[in-house]
């Protein structure tokens, strides 16, 4: 058996704190006033009779409180008993060890006054000092990807131990296969003894029906780091709906805050939008989610960044979350005609002119609309999509050539239109019935397909007899084919309201944007398209104003940026311009911080060993609660002491 | 004296003299004298008076033999005599380092004024005063005298006294012992801070020579109580040797330490029958003179 001191570092900082009162004690005494006496014969003689006397009781405090002082340095120091283990032969030899630290988001979390990844990275710190001469090591950070310190294995395990000391926590999820992988990469290549030890909190989340393998001549080891439960209180989803709103639109923000501990919670949710801060308190049952939903009007154009955030608690990178919103102006739309003043070219145009929120321009052909138009009409179809991505709201007509041809039908009896997908966004306005129907009206003239469609597809709006009315390309789902004539020379569905009302909500809930805001989780790369002719040059990839490092995809088709371990709202500059957003947001699943039980933890693989039996070549016993005993009846000694002094 | 000048020296102020004449300085010791005066003197010669008998010694003056007592009761009886000669006071004053300490009046000021006025008495009644200073050794050395220049000289030399080095009252006595040709009384004023034996020892040949010895302890009430509170440096005046202490915690043992001194002296004194008072500095020295001449 051997005493060591698992804090033995602390000495000397342990004996200067001691050397303080003493230091401050000697300064500030003052000197004591001089006095001439006649002759100090009797003052000797009294003072030896006095020493004499008070020695015996002087020395018995002496001892006492020196042996006090050493108890509660001792302690500090934390000595233990350890009975090293000898695994293969009578004397220590060199190993090969790769120390897996489980760097995710959940390991941020604090406890007892420091981090689950502090307390791992100690425990790894010991674990590297107690190797035997001539071991080698590395230590590989498990985060979303495995992120070792060194590329191989090697005798600098004092720089490893440094590299323990100075970690800092990440938001990232983690991969432990990836990171066990790597360590087993890493070990195939050396001889002797060889063992993987994983330090982590094993989180349900993210352990669960993980079973780590590794070759028979690998010891795996496992270290669950974390004493008790730690609860925590999470905000794991924020969107806006719509999320590209109109300026003065109503938007809704949902939120969802989740309780992952075992007593009820009650939290104030803050959203701050550009128009302010709102406030809602939510009570929050064990293990529960709760939503909430926030209102408001963006009353600008641009970029809103939405953020919603709880008090902070023990794991704080999940009580922040942001969204960006996408609000503009009005909606670029683009009618694609030869002849503005024929059917349906000319009811679309009166009718979305007629919505201020609505940009519309006219074109002559396909090849003249510009990139930014977020809905396209055409009038006239002539059965080729294209290669666009714009919602495109096509119209059957003379020129469509389709298989098998159209041909202009006109009825014997008046046709009716019923809604056949009732679930399309462009009827939600229409849902609750006072808006009636969308297309209440009859019908003289319409296309008729003699043998379906001829393209995957299903009808939005169709005829009492089937036939299609409104058709949505399975293929191209932005594609809706237009049978639906508003010449008010044969149908009155053009001067109802309601034609205004469907118009507007088929632009308005079809449209897309050019996806200006991406979403990502931390250390998840963000991405950008590169523009054909841009230079990597002309983009920039900022935190806030900082940029960040930017490299192009092995295509050159990419830009990636790979430095996204703070969650928030990251900004793609080109020629200085803000061209995107990158949302980061803590992943939820590392929000949930219970551990995986004994039996799963087992199932993981290995041998699981406690915290104080981290150092896996040794078996230690620690000694402190028997010093703190000590300490506690030598105080008690003391006292008395001084007590019974006092009295005699 | 009482036609001349009235005297003014520090020690000896025209005060001091007006309640110095309530006294008179009259010893108990008989001293034996060539003059004729007014005071017993035990010796052969002109004898005077019959003094007392005691038994017969072989060597004896036959002569002195009282043959009247022999013929009632058969037993060998000599006479003694009384003879009134003039008394000698010899005082030694202690003036060494340690007497230099005190408040206010120090302890050298306080034997000082005592000495003054013991001299002035014993002049003032036409007897005579020596008076010795010393330290170690014997500084200073002023024969008998009675005459009122031989007072002055005395309050001078007093006056012009400062306190000297360390404390050696045995060696100073048996230095003195040589010097002092007739018996008389021996005042020593000192705060004693000596060996207790040694003193007494040093003492022996004139107690055996037959002076009256009257011992002066002259002490502050600081050495005598030690009432100061809180830490304190105390330097030894004589040796200059330091020690710091808490004046409560070592109140009690010193005061016994003192107190055992004290009762060491006092035991000695009055085992060999000499006199031996307290002098506080915070007391009238005319209460020692209440104490001495009763």
């Amino acid at each position: 058996m051997n005493l060591f001191f698992l804090n033995g570092s602390w000495l000397p900082w342990i004996i200067a704190a001691a050397g303080v009162p003493v230091v401050i004690h000697l300064l500030a005494r003052g000197r004591p006033p001089k006095i001439t006496f006649s002759s100090l014969r009797f003052l000797l003689k009294a003072d030896g009779a006095r020493r004499r006397l008070r020695k015996p009781q002087d020395w018995l405090l002496l001892v006492l409180r020196t042996l006090l002082v050493m108890a509660l340095i001792l302690l500090f120091l934390r000595p233990i008993l350890r009975d090293v283990q000898m695994q293969e032969a009578e004397t220590p030899q060199a190993r090969h060890v790769v120390l897996v630290v489980d760097a995710t988001a959940s390991m941020s979390a604090r406890e007892g006054g420091r981090s689950r990844l502090a307390t791992a990275a100690a425990l790894a710190g010991q674990r590297l000092r107690d190797l035997p001469a001539g071991s080698t090591a590395n230590v590989i950070w498990m985060r979303n990807r495995p992120d070792p310190i060194f590329p191989v294995l090697g005798p600098n395990l004092q720089s490893l131990q440094e590299a323990l000391q100075s970690v800092d926590g990440s938001m990232e999820t983690g991969l432990p296969d990836d990171a066990v992988a790597a360590a087993v990469s890493m070990l195939e290549k050396v001889t002797g003894v060889k063992e993987i030890v994983v330090f982590s909190d094993f989180q349900e989340s993210t352990w669960k029906g993980v079973t780590l393998q590794t070759p028979g001549d690998i010891a795996l080891r496992l270290v669950p780091v974390g004493e008790s439960l730690i609860g925590n209180t999470a905000i794991t989803r924020l969107t806006a709906e719509p999320a590209s709103p109109l300026v003065n639109e109503n938007v809704s923000v949902q939120a969802e805050v989740a309780n992952f501990s075992a007593q009820p919670r009650k939290q104030t949710l803050y959203l701050d939008t550009p128009g302010g801060r709102q406030a809602m308190e939510l009570n929050l049952e064990p293990w529960s989610t709760v939503p909430a939903v926030f209102r408001f009007r963006p009353e600008e154009a641009g970029a809103l960044i939405l953020t919603a955030s709880l008090d902070e608690d023990e794991l704080a990178g999940d009580n922040r979350r942001w969204a960006v919103l996408e609000t503009s102006q009005s909606i670029p739309v683009a009618i694609v005609t030869a002849n503005a003043e024929a059917s349906p070219a000319r009811e679309w145009a009166k009718a979305l002119r007629a919505l201020e929120w609505m940009d519309l321009s006219i074109y002559p052909n396909r090849e003249s609309v510009p990139a930014a138009t977020e809905v396209l009409f055409l009038a006239d179809w002539d059965g080729n999509f294209g290669a666009t991505q714009i919602p495109t709201i096509a119209a059957l007509g003379p020129g469509t050539r389709m298989s098998p041809e159209l041909r202009l039908e006109l009825a014997r009896e008046p046709w009716f239109v019923r809604v056949e997908k009732s679930d399309h966004p462009a009827f939600r306005v229409f849902a609750d019935g006072r808006m009636g129907e969308p297309v209440e009206a009859a019908f003289k003239q319409r296309y008729a397909f003699s043998n379906g469609v001829g393209m995957p597809g299903s009808a939005v709006l169709a005829y009492q007899d089937g036939m299609p009315a409104l058709w949505q390309s399975a293929e191209f789902p932005n594609l809706l084919i237009w049978n639906l004539d508003p010449d008010p020379a044969t149908s009155s569905w053009a001067s109802q309201p309601q034609f205004l009302t469907f118009l507007g909500e088929l632009v308005a809930t079809g449209r897309t944007r050019e996806g200006r805001v991406s979403e990502g989780v931390p250390g998840q790369a963000a991405t950008l398209a590169l523009r054909e002719g841009s230079l990597i040059g002309d983009y920039k990839f900022l935190e806030g104003e900082a940029p960040l490092p930017v490299e192009a995809s092995p295509d050159g088709a990419l830009l990636l940026a790979h430095s996204t371990g703070n969650p928030g709202v990251y900004t793609w500059n080109i020629e200085n311009k803000s061209a995107a957003r990158h949302v980061v947001n803590f992943s939820p699943e590392e929000s949930d911080l219970r551990p995986l039980d004994r039996e799963a933890t087992m199932r993981v693989g290995g041998e699981i060993l406690s915290s104080a039996q981290a150092i896996a070549t040794t078996k230690d016993r620690e000694l402190w609660p028997w010093i703190l005993a000590l300490v506690v009846l030598l105080l008690f000694c003391e006292m008395a002491a001084v007590h019974w002094i006092e009295k005699t | 004296m009482s036609d001349s000048p009235p005297l003014s020296y520090r020690y000896l102020r025209p005060e001091d003299i007006q309640r110095l004449g309530g006294f008179e300085y009259a010893p108990k010791l008989v001293v034996e004298g060539y003059l004729s005066g007014r005071h017993a003197c035990r010796s052969r010669g002109a004898s005077i008076e019959f003094h007392d008998y005691r038994s017969y010694s072989e060597g004896d003056d036959l002569a002195t033999v009282d043959w009247r007592v022999f013929a009632r009761t058969d037993r060998l009886y000599v006479k003694t005599f009384e003879q009134e000669a003039d008394l000698e006071c010899h005082v030694l004053l202690d003036s060494s380092a340690s007497m230099g300490s005190g408040g206010e009046p120090g302890k050298l000021d306080f034997a000082s004024f005592f000495a003054a006025a013991l001299c002035y008495l014993v002049i003032r009644g036409r007897d005579r005063a020596s008076l010795h200073l010393f330290d170690e050794t014997l500084r200073h050395s002023m024969p008998s005298g009675s005459t009122r220049g031989h007072l002055h000289s005395l309050l001078n030399l007093l006056e012009n006294n400062r306190p000297g080095g360390p404390t050696s009252i045995a060696t100073s006595l048996r230095k003195l012992y040589p010097l002092i040709k007739r018996r008389g009384t021996l005042v020593v004023i000192s705060d004693f801070y000596d060996d207790a034996g040694e003193i007494f020892s040093a003492l022996s040949p004139y107690l055996h020579r037959g002076f009256r010895v009257h011992l002066f302890h002259v002490l502050t009430p600081l050495e005598l109580k030690m009432d100061l509170e809180g830490f304190f440096t105390f330097l030894d005046a004589e040796s200059g040797g330091k020690l710091v202490v808490r004046c409560e915690e070592m109140r009690e043992p010193y005061t016994e330490a003192m107190g055992v001194h004290m009762q060491a002296m006092r035991q000695l004194a009055a085992r060999r029958n000499v006199d031996y008072a307290l002098a506080r500095t915070d007391g009238s020295l005319f209460d020692l003179f209440d104490h001495f001449l009763r």
